[in-house]
């Protein structure tokens, strides 16, 4: 019987007259691959933001390890994020100024010394396979590349949970295929939870729960207790 | 807060970053600049009266000679009796008062201008002791002896020792003095012990006729006053002296500087100021106008778990930082002006009444100045406003990109790309 890691409970979302999450249930257990189907425009990326709490729901709840998250205090959400929760974007959202091995310390940096999150993110640098390019900037690699260091920045604060909204959206197949094999082995090497959006079938048919949205409401999950 | 991360984000918007510390830079040295321009001015405005040390001269307008003969008063003067002296002695704020006694001497076809020294205090023209340049000057207990200006001497090939006549009276020659020295105010070709020149003035028909002289009168006070009192006690002497009185202060020599002076002198902390509030303005505009260009990077610290008070702290200290640069970068500006201005001098001319020789001799109406170094200095005042002002602009800045960057949120921001 796995841990239960995350439980969002009645997530309700709408932009205008548009319902983007619509009484969403949804867990995630301890160390659990779930990957996230959907067409596009059904409301995966809202979902998604939800539950890492940049954005807030207009109903519903999540409960993070039995704890009620306090969606009215955006700070304690930051502080919840760096300490739990690690960030991939299709886009990689790195910091075109500073280097590989900064960007990867960035969401140490406000609570460590520059020291101690530079070590870390040089040692998350070296597991996802950068460690020969710590001092590049974002600019000067390549797409793969820089999803690696985005990774790296996840991973530095050691998150019980990764989410990360469609990955390789930005990638070749081939360099795509490289990534989603980096999860696999950071899953199987750190443990950690990991929420995947993914346009890809057989990448959803790899994890260990497939939740398929339609229209912001969760069309069918299969692999529960797998 | 990181520095690094500050120095980082100013080196990698050059451009920005330049803006704003040039902005911040060029204010301080408008501000500062203008203040050290004022304020040399106004320094050397009061050379002429500290050279004699006195913050105030007074003296009463009288009637013209009625002849050019023997010993007469110059029309800038006339009689201030005993009594009037003593009241100017008890004026609040008076700390020492000099009585002198100018006069002209009309002997052999020729002018001897001649001044009677109170030699008991060190304010007005007893600092010319400083300027002997051979023999001594006069001191307490002297009569009957003179000390004379170095170029009359020289002209008239006197030396130490020699006597000469003053109003038919003799003197010995006791010393010789450089008289520029003293800013060209009170100049003489002769100073004599005061109680010798009272002597002759109150025995000359020609002074007689024109003033009701008694003894123990003079004609001109050199007054220090306290400084904080300066104003009001040349407005009291004026008013003991009566309407002919003629009270000189350094103010009496700002209205001779000109008008960049006085433009100066009255706009200069306006302009200064507006300069500052630009140059604040501007910095205001760098700063949120970098933040507009880091939407991005700002909502992507936000997602990964920078709290509003880091992102205050990165904000306000990068804001801080620029200023800081641009106030260094000032200051440093505003010392290389003060340098320039140290390299000028300014003419201060000298009103005709405080050395006055008959205008129908040789050089009579000659208009007598000194050229005074503009030793102009940054105050200390000064640059503290400079830096509290900049620092309140750069925190204000910072606070209000931080007010906006809050309201960043990173889902609307990825949205939009
Ligand atoms: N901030 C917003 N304002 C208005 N409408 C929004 C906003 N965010 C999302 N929506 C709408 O909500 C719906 C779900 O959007 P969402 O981005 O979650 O879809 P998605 O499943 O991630 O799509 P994709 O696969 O294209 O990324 C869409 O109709 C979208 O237009
Ligand atoms: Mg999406």
């Amino acid at each position: 019987m796995s841990t239960e890691l995350l439980r969002a409970t009645g997530l309700r979302k709408r932009f205008g007259g548009v319902v983007a999450v619509d009484s969403i249930d949804l867990h995630i257990n301890e160390a659990e691959f779930v990957a996230i189907v959907g067409r596009s425009g059904s409301g995966k990326s809202t979902l998604l933001n939800l539950i890492a709490g940049l954005d807030l729901p207009d109903e519903g709840e999540i409960r993070f390890a039995g704890e009620l998250l306090r969606a009215n205090d955006e700070d304690a959400l930051a502080d919840w994020r760096a300490e739990h929760v690690g960030l991939v974007f299709q886009a990689f959202h790195l910091i075109p100024t500073l280097s590989a091995l900064d960007n990867a310390a960035v969401p140490l940096l406000p609570r460590r010394s520059t020291e101690a999150a530079r070590a870390a993110a040089r040692e998350r640098l070296d597991q996802v396979g950068l460690g020969n390019r710590v001092t590049h900037r974002p600019a000067q690699l390549s797409g793969g590349e820089q999803q690696r260091v985005a990774i790296a920045r996840a991973l530095v604060g050691n998150p019980k949970l990764l989410l990360a909204d469609e990955p390789t959206g930005n990638l070749d197949t081939k360099t795509g295929k490289e990534i989603l094999d980096l999860f696999a082995r950071l899953r199987a090497d750190t443990g950690t939870a990991t929420v995947l959006i993914t346009h890809d079938e057989n990448v959803a048919a790899a994890a260990d729960r497939r939740i398929s949205i339609q229209d912001g409401k969760v069309l069918a999950e299969a692999g529960e207790g797998k | 807060m990181k520095l690094w991360l500050i120095a980082t984000e100013l080196a990698r918007r050059p451009r920005r970053t330049l803006t704003g510390v040039i902005s911040v830079a060029l204010g301080v040295a408008i501000f500062l600049g203008l203040q050290a321009y004022g304020a040399g001015y106004r320094a050397a405005a009061r050379e002429p009266l500290s050279l004699i040390g006195s913050d105030v001269v007074a003296q009463r307008q009288g009637d013209r000679p009625a002849s050019f003969e023997n010993v007469v008063f110059p029309h800038s003067t006339s009689p201030v009796h005993v009594e009037e002296v003593e009241r100017v002695r008890a004026v609040p704020g008076v700390e020492a008062v000099a009585a002198a006694m100018f006069f002209w001497s009309f002997q052999d076809e020729e002018l001897l201008v001649g001044l009677g020294i109170d030699t008991t205090t060190d304010v007005g023209p007893n600092k010319l002791a400083a300027g002997v340049t051979q023999g001594r000057f006069l001191t307490p207990g002297d009569h009957d002896v003179a000390v004379l200006d170095n170029s009359y001497a020289e002209q008239h090939k006197i030396t130490l020792g020699d006597r000469i006549s003053v109003a038919g009276s003799p003197f010995e020659v006791i010393g010789t003095v450089d008289t520029s020295r003293a800013g060209q105010v009170a100049n003489a070709n002769v100073y004599l012990p005061l109680a010798d020149s009272q002597r002759l003035v109150e025995a000359s028909p020609g002074v007689r006729s024109v003033h009701d002289i008694r003894p123990g009168d003079v004609n001109v006070l050199f007054v220090r006053a306290n400084p904080a009192r300066g104003p009001a006690v040349a407005d009291d002497i004026k008013a003991l002296l009566g309407s002919e009185a003629i009270v000189t202060t350094p103010q009496s020599f700002d209205q001779v500087l000109g008008p960049s002076f006085v433009i100066i002198d009255r706009f200069g902390l306006i302009i200064g100021f507006v300069a500052l509030l630009l140059a604040a303005a501007s910095l205001l505009r760098v700063v949120l106008s970098t933040l507009r260009q880091r939407r991005r990077d700002i909502a992507v610290l936000r997602a990964v778990g920078w709290t509003r008070s880091s992102l205050r702290a990165q904000l306000v200290g990068e804001s801080v930082a620029l200023t800081f640069v641009g106030l260094a970068s000032g200051l440093l500006l505003s010392l290389i002006t003060v340098w320039l201005l140290s390299q000028t001098s300014v003419s201060i001319p000298i009103p005709w009444e405080l050395s006055p020789t008959p205008h129908f001799v040789a050089n009579g109406a000659k208009q007598l100045a000194i050229d005074v170094p503009l030793r102009s200095t940054l105050e200390l005042l000064s640059i503290g406003l400079v830096l509290a002002i900049g620092l309140l602009a750069a925190v204000t800045a910072g606070l209000a990109a931080s007010r906006r960057a809050a309201r960043i949120k990173p889902s609307e921001v990825w949205r939009v790309d």
